[in-house]
């Protein structure tokens, strides 16, 4: 519990440290919104006017005060290339990344997970080659060319899906899972053959273990020896592993959203670090921040009910 | 007395094992047997001690007992008889039935049936062998989960009972601790109730003192040897140190290469021993007290401290006072030029930080270390010489490394010294274009000495630097220490937990109890006369 009380009070200084350091990359950049907004042809007075208007001409400190109080309260200001709020211009955008990234990781811990408990258990030299050579593809195929493949086989020559033809899970959560399988597939196939390996080594080393044998001489076959013994201390770095792939996942990968035609964060950061439309930009990087530093806290809480051997901050 | 009338005598026999081999894949693609066809017999409720140096197949024998071998070892055998049942072989089936699945299939499910029931096995290092993620009552009740039908309620009463029965106190408090947060006799204790939960009729113990400090080693004895008489249980008790055998065991049997030497009651083996390997095994076991030196010790003072305090801070987050653990506390002592100065006490009790503060190790010390010469030569050798030298690297790199830092020696001149170093430290040549992992752990032990030498030091110090050794090799590297320090007039920092070894090496010993400093004087009046009541514990 007080483990659990600490890390939340480092959750949110960490937070608070994170969204300043954002503002302030923001105010370094040596660029000015008012002039990006009205263009190169607007006269000095009009900028200021701007300026004074969007409140660029207060001191550092209380600009950094109105944009965390905006921040919490959902508000990042305008977009200026689309015009729209950029929380609605968002909103949109998340439904697409969580959808994928919550689909792929359902995928990969659905398939590392026994398939990394078969490659650490089986004794078979044909068992230990296929994981190897399996593994192995998977993480040598880069995702665009995966995405395409997967295209082109479930798309095209079997038809399971319309290439292109999102489906937003608000209208059709079936035809929005039909859909998301594919790219989830593309995303979730090189981080599954690095997680079973993970898994597997992992498994292997803590079979090697002292303890094991104490479990066996209790009288445990081996199923048990497995399950109540050896799985828990296995999953602590591969939990870690997990977060890490969560988080990329979540940031958004512009690839696969590409090659999908899915309007997601990744596509929306390119197009708007182009366009220069800081508002946009600063929102997503501190949602990645975000994202990556709550993963983390979960992910620490996680490790510490598995393992109560991990150290009070 | 085992094979001729061991048919007569068959219905008393609680184990019988005939013929045992163990077998290992080797390098060149055949098998190295490390047992080689061991025999004997135990009695219900007999204590059996197995002695013998690492590598002699005792460990082995004892894991093919309970079935807990390491998967790439075979074991083959014309039998293992166990309370009425066939563990493995069997003379008629096993001809039928070898390689046999279903054969091996009945093994494993008669193993898993025996095994936390009737025949169960303590280890050597009890914080490896239980779970780290576990809590003690999930890990004690495991046994009673498989073999009986208790309730939740039943099963945690004869948890408590059974870790009260193993003289742990607050036996309820532990039910909900992690092994991390108990100490090495409480961690030995828990795997103790553990193994009894289940009344066995056998107890296989696995060295299981010898992660342990002299005390608790004495104690964790004692307390095998009265569980196993109050509830009749059999034990196997394995051990390298024979002075631990001689008191608990009606029976000992000495192994050798993975044969029996000699076996018989512990009075024949011990008090008239017939083989000569089992002599000299009796022989190294260190004993008596050190023999007299030509040189007497001068009285220039080498090395002395004042009231060293050392202080850990552990820091318990941010907004905390961190606690404080006083390690060493006011510390004085003195060496002098040619001595050998023992460092005594249990595990915990701040010798070896006292050393590191000495060795210049550690500098966040409070008092005062005064040496006679700012540029004397200081070095150290530390306990584990299987973690303490870079596995990496070959033994003649090893050995240079200190050479290329201090000194402004030519390649040469390095080469040249290595050599001298192996020879006085009695290591072939050849040894310096090995790595450390095909050296026998005597051999390491010499390198880490050879290391510490080859910059010719004045002082050198030792933490438990035959610890983790056999006895025979043990002896072997305390004469070796001895010698050296006769030749090159050396002082020596001795810290151990083995009372044994100091009495034999030290002039003077200084005894430590949390931290500070009990009683000090020389040897052999310490070890005569103890004038404290914790060196006489110590002593036993």
């Amino acid at each position: 519990m007080r483990y659990f009380l600490k890390k939340t009070v480092a959750l949110v200084i960490t937070l608070l440290v994170a969204a300043f350091l954002t503002f302030l990359a923001f105010e370094v950049i040596p660029s000015d919104a008012a002039m990006a907004k009205l263009g190169m042809d607007a006269t000095e007075e009009e900028i200021e006017a701007l300026r004074e208007a969007m409140g660029l001409n207060r001191s550092l400190p209380v600009r950094y005060g109105d944009f965390l109080l905006g921040a919490l309260r959902g508000d990042f200001g305008e977009s200026t290339q689309y015009g729209l709020p950029v929380t609605e211009l968002l909103a949109d955008r998340f439904g697409v990344t969580i959808g994928l990234a919550l689909l792929s990781f359902v995928l990969i811990v659905g398939i590392s997970v026994p398939l990394g408990i078969f490659a650490a258990r089986t004794k078979s030299k044909a068992g230990e080659g296929i994981i190897a050579f399996l593994t192995q593809t998977m993480m040598a195929v880069p995702p665009f060319f995966l995405g395409m493949l997967i295209t082109l086989l479930f798309g095209i020559v079997l038809r399971w899906f319309t290439p292109g033809a999102y489906v937003p899970a608000g209208e059709n959560f079936f035809g929005f899972l039909g859909f998301m399988i594919f790219p989830a597939m593309a995303v979730a196939i090189p981080k599954i053959g690095m997680s079973v390996r993970f898994l597997q080594s992992s498994l292997k080393e803590q079979m090697q273990a002292d303890y094991v044998r104490t479990a066996k001489s209790k009288g445990c076959g081996r199923r048990r020896v497995l399950w109540s013994h050896v799985l828990r201390n296995a999953l602590v770095p591969v939990v870690t592993f997990l977060t890490m792939v969560m988080a990329e996942i979540l940031a958004g990968s512009i690839v696969i959203e590409q090659v999908f035609n899915l309007s997601g964060i990744g596509r929306l950061l390119a197009v708007s670090i182009s366009g220069r439309d800081y508002p946009v930009v600063r929102a997503i990087v501190l949602y990645t921040t975000a994202v990556v530093v709550l993963l983390n806290y979960g992910a620490d809480l996680i490790c510490r009910y598995l393992d109560p051997r991990i150290k009070e901050i | 007395m085992s094979n001729e009338n061991g048919h007569a005598k068959e219905e008393k026999n609680l184990l019988r094992i005939e013929r045992l081999c163990v077998a290992f894949p080797g390098k060149d693609g055949k098998k190295k047997e490390v047992v080689k066809g061991v025999s004997f017999s135990l009695r219900e409720g007999e204590i059996l001690g197995i002695a013998g140096e690492s590598g002699s197949g005792k460990s082995m024998t004892a894991l093919a007992i309970m079935g807990l071998l390491p998967e790439n070892a075979t074991r083959d055998c014309e039998g293992i008889f166990f309370d009425g049942q066939t563990l493995c072989g069997g003379k008629e089936n096993n001809k039928k039935f070898r390689g046999n699945r279903t054969e091996k299939q009945r093994e494993e499910k008669v193993r898993q049936e025996l095994s936390g029931s009737k025949m169960t096995m303590i280890f050597q290092e009890p914080l490896t062998s239980l779970n780290p993620v576990l809590t003690i009552k999930k890990q004690m009740e495991e046994p009673l989960l498989l073999h009986t039908k208790l309730s939740s309620e039943e099963r945690e009463r004869a948890v408590v009972s059974a870790l009260t029965k193993a003289e742990l106190k607050n036996a309820k408090r532990l039910l909900n601790q992690y092994p991390h947060q108990l100490s090495g006799g409480m961690r030995q204790r828990v795997m103790i109730a553990m193994a009894m939960i289940n009344k066995p009729r056998l107890l296989i113990c696995d060295e299981p003192t010898t992660a342990l400090d002299a005390v608790t080693e004495r104690e964790i004895v004692s307390l095998i040897h009265k569980l196993a008489k109050e509830q009749n249980t059999a034990v196997i008790f394995i051990s390298h140190d024979l002075s631990v055998l001689r008191n608990l065991c009606d029976r000992v049997m000495i192994m050798k290469d993975g044969k029996t030497v000699e076996e018989g009651t512990a009075e024949q083996v011990f008090e008239r021993p017939e083989q000569d390997y089992t002599k000299n095994l009796m022989q190294a076991t260190v004993k008596g007290a050190k023999e007299a030196t030509e040189q007497p010790v001068s009285e220039t003072e080498v090395l002395s401290a004042t009231k060293v305090s050392v202080v850990f801070r552990r820091s318990n987050g941010w907004f905390r006072v961190p606690e404080l653990k006083q390690a060493v506390s006011e510390v004085s002592l003195s060496v002098k030029q040619g001595e050998i100065f023992g460092i005594v006490g249990e595990s915990g009790c701040g010798k070896s930080t006292l050393l590191k503060a000495l060795a210049g190790l550690l500098v966040h010390y409070e008092g005062t270390i005064w040496k006679k010469d700012s540029k004397i030569g200081v070095q150290m050798v530390f306990q584990d010489p299987y973690t303490s030298l870079n596995p990496a690297k070959k033994v003649g790199w090893i050995l240079e490394e200190p050479l290329r830092l201090n000194t402004g020696l030519s390649k040469e001149e390095r080469e040249q010294r290595v050599r001298e170093i192996l020879k006085e430290t009695e290591l072939p040549e050849e040894v310096a274009e090995r790595h450390v992992s095909e050296l026998s752990g005597g051999q390491r032990q010499r390198v880490a000495i050879a290391a510490a030498l080859i910059t010719k030091p004045e002082l050198v110090l030792l933490d438990e630097p035959v610890s983790a050794l056999d006895v025979t090799v043990q002896a072997q590297i305390l004469e070796l220490l001895l010698r050296l320090q006769r030749e090159h007039n050396l002082t020596y920092i001795f810290v151990s937990h083995d009372m044994a070894v100091v009495r034999k090496i030290c002039d003077r010993v200084m005894v430590m109890k949390d931290g500070r400093v009990v009683e000090c004087g020389e040897t052999e009046d310490l070890f005569v006369k103890p004038q404290e009541e914790y060196t006489k514990k110590l002593l036993g």
